[in-house]
């Protein structure tokens, strides 16, 4: 089984520019049901914020969400995916850097995300993450 | 999978006061490096909140962080017993469409499962 990022990837990531405030991320990981946002300067990636980020890097240091920007709380030097590696590529960049997302870029530019339950999804069907929606409001 | 909820979920749950601060759940969250803790009133559980919620419910809502807690927490929370199999967690989650049980025994919370503990990602 030679299954490959562009089979089980999240197609069409959010992305907002470095710029962008840490409120209008917020608003738009709300709005699309997402977890992650890409964060983009001059059409490159540049890292990524998670809703876990916002809550840890933001709220719990007493940061104004309107005025803070993406780039100064996204967690860069990602390791990221080609749509054509094999999955098994993606388990191995999982464990080794203990993430749990991982941006596919094609040609420099974002075209998906991988994630820990898109893994264990294909990995096992059967497993107790399987059947539980990948994108539920986390609760 | 024969292994019982207590074998699997993370015991001693971290709770917050209802009138605690978001700013307090927050840093509460970073602190233990967890993803959830339990809301508490008047020496009952109430809900739970996790730091999704904290984002969707506060920050992406322009509510500020000296705000209380206890409004942003989810309720109705479904509950699992410690000496049930794993496999009843899973099955609860499954139905409820929910990634994190409070774990109760003797009538109070021994702890949290959640999602990560039922099916760890290192698996080949």
């Amino acid at each position: 089984m030679t299954r490959k990022v562009r089979d089980i990837m999240s197609a069409a990531p959010v992305c907002m520019a470095a710029t962008e405030s840490v409120l209008a991320a917020a608003k738009a990981m709300k709005e699309r049901e997402v977890g992650t946002v890409l964060v983009v300067s001059g059409g490159r990636l540049e890292g990524l914020v998670t809703d876990r980020d916002i809550t840890i890097r933001v709220l719990a240091e007493n940061r104004d969400p309107a005025t803070t920007r993406l780039g100064d709380i996204c967690t860069g030097e990602l390791a990221v995916l080609r749509p054509d590696d094999d999955v098994q590529h993606a388990a191995r960049l999982v464990r080794e850097r203990a993430v749990r997302r991982l941006p596919v870029i094609a040609d420099g530019v974002p075209v998906g995300m991988v994630s820990v339950g898109d893994l264990a999804l294909d990995q096992d069907e059967r497993s107790a993450l399987s059947g539980i929606p990948v994108n539920a409001p986390d609760r | 999978m024969n292994a019982k909820v207590r074998d699997v979920m993370t015991p001693g749950p971290i709770g917050v006061d209802y009138h605690q601060s978001i700013g307090t759940a927050a840093q509460a969250m970073r602190d233990w490096g967890v993803g959830a803790v339990l809301v508490v009133s008047d020496q009952a559980l109430y809900g739970l909140v996790t730091d999704r919620d904290l984002m969707v419910r506060a920050v992406a809502e322009s509510k500020g962080p000296d705000e209380p807690v206890g409004p942003l927490s989810s309720r109705d929370l479904v509950g699992v017993h410690a000496d049930d199999d794993a496999a009843v967690a899973v099955a609860l989650m499954r139905e409820h469409a929910v990634r994190r049980l409070p774990v109760i025994e003797d009538g109070w919370v021994a702890g949290i499962v959640s999602v990560g503990d039922l099916a760890p990602p290192d698996e080949s």
